[in-house]
């Protein structure tokens, strides 16, 4: 085959599927939009009194049930924490907004959890499958065990954040200074679905606006995950290939972008499920991969981040980049150092082996972690 | 056991020096052809995303298995 036919090749392959990039440019826009949306809705909502109304996750255990639990339920870590960027547009303190997305990083891994337990009529493949899947809990934890004291007494993240969104942002408007260029951009969708929400009276508008942006959030990032599954699957499979053979480094740089060619962390930790549990790699050769999803699915917070503009815009990038330096911490913190390393290892090797032998055990960690014990701390904190 | 002590230790060394290499070769047939299957396995990516996806009927299957389990246990 020529150069020239294979350029042809490649030419018309782009072509045809020009309708796909479109809609996914199409599809940014709303998601974009319907984070702006959220920002406004939950400040007429709150009538500015977001601080006072969410008191109550003041405390940050139940901040981070919150994250893990709504997680949980969408199924969709992009999805929350992009609403998380639009309450904090809207009000929210970063304070406030902090352990829930870091509980949203724990919500995600239900997925693949659940994922590994369709591998149950196979002993060794389940163990195998099980192992895969719990090492991103057990390391989501360890992460969460070590940071949110951190967070809790010294505001670590929040400090860093700060920062580094001020030195990026200034005074002038994040999305581009002056101009406001975001603002004019996503203005005919969302002045639009805020004109159909205003029909509604007082709260009820801003409560409409918050269900109609989650609602986009949610088509606009599941959409997305579609189209760009198909789209990238070409770059996703080159990625993977170069990191065959090479260190834990390049799994993780390999894992941060396949999860940037999907939008998806649940994609693409699902994805080293099954490839685990058929054996084909082994649970110390998907472990930095699966790190790497954690560090890749940050990029739509700070997309989302994008969308928010005026005074509000350095707090929603604080958020977006407190979501990052919570995962990159943790991969450089846990990962880097030996001992803290192989604990999310030995964790799974241990439960994968207990689950094998019994599926209570497994059932009891998918109920425990992702309902009994959230639901128990927020009974905690009300009770005390 | 018994030839060995009968060897003088250069041929010793060389046994052992030969015997290495084979490992070394052995272990990196084992690292190519494990390799080689995870080349494969990614060259069906899409294969594995359509199984890296929630299959609700399984994960019920799972409950039952556990059901199951339990009331065999208090029986």
């Amino acid at each position: 085959m020529s150069h020239t036919e294979t350029l042809d090749q490649a030419s018309a392959r782009g072509s045809s599927r020009l309708p796909q990039w479109l809609a996914v440019i199409a599809l940014v826009y709303v998601l974009i939009s319907a984070v702006s949306l959220i920002g406004t809705g939950f400040k007429v909502a709150t009538g500015g009194q977001a601080q006072q109304l969410f008191s109550f996750a003041s405390n940050p255990y139940v901040g981070l049930v919150i994250g893990i639990v709504a997680t949980a339920l969408i199924q969709s870590s992009s999805t929350v924490s992009s609403l998380i960027v639009g309450m904090v547009a809207g009000g929210l303190p970063v304070a406030i907004a902090i352990p829930m997305i870091m509980g949203s990083n724990v919500g995600t891994t239900l997925t693949n959890t659940l994922v590994s337990l369709g591998h149950v009529r196979d002993k060794e493949e389940f163990r195998r499958a099980f192992a895969a899947a719990t090492v991103h809990d057990f390391f989501n934890l360890l992460a969460i065990v070590i940071f949110l004291p951190l967070e809790i007494m010294f505001g670590l993240l929040q400090r860093i954040s700060e920062t580094v969104a001020g030195l990026l942002v200034g005074d002038a408007n994040y999305s581009m200074s002056g101009l406001n260029f975001m603002k004019v951009l996503t203005k005919p969708l969302v002045g639009t679905l805020e004109g159909v929400s205003n029909l509604l009276p007082g709260i009820f508008a801003g409560l409409a606006m918050v269900v109609i942006g989650l609602a986009l959030i949610f088509l606009a990032i599941t959409q997305i995950g579609k189209l760009l599954k198909v789209l990238m699957v070409g770059r996703a499979k080159a990625v993977m290939h170069s990191a065959i053979g090479k260190g834990p480094v390049t799994g993780i740089f390999s894992g941060t972008l396949v999860t940037i060619f999907v939008q998806s962390s649940s994609t693409t930790t699902s994805l080293m499920v099954p490839l685990a549990g058929a054996g084909t790699f082994s649970l110390r050769q998907i472990y930095p991969f699966m790190l790497g999803a954690n560090i890749g699915t940050t990029v739509t917070a700070l997309l989302a981040a994008t969308a928010v503009t005026g005074a509000v815009a350095v707090h929603a990038l604080e958020i977006a980049i407190v979501h990052v330096l919570f995962n990159v911490f943790a991969v450089a913190l846990i990962f880097g150092l030996p001992f803290l390393r192989n604990l999310p290892i030995f964790g799974a090797e241990w439960l994968a082996g207990l689950a094998s032998e019994r599926k209570i055990y497994a059932a009891v960690w998918v109920l425990g972690v992702f309902i009994v014990v959230p639901l128990l701390l927020i009974a905690i904190t009300v009770l005390f | 056991m018994n030839d060995l002590s009968r060897l003088s230790k250069e041929d010793l060394k060389g046994i052992l020096d030969e015997t290495e290499e084979h490992i070394g070769e052995i272990r990196a047939e084992l690292e190519r052809r494990e390799q080689r299957d995870q080349h494969e396995a990614i060259d069906s990516l899409e294969l594995y995303l359509e199984q890296g996806q929630i299959n609700w009927t399984e994960v019920k299957a799972f409950f039952q298995q556990v059901l199951t389990e339990l009331r065999g246990k208090s029986k």
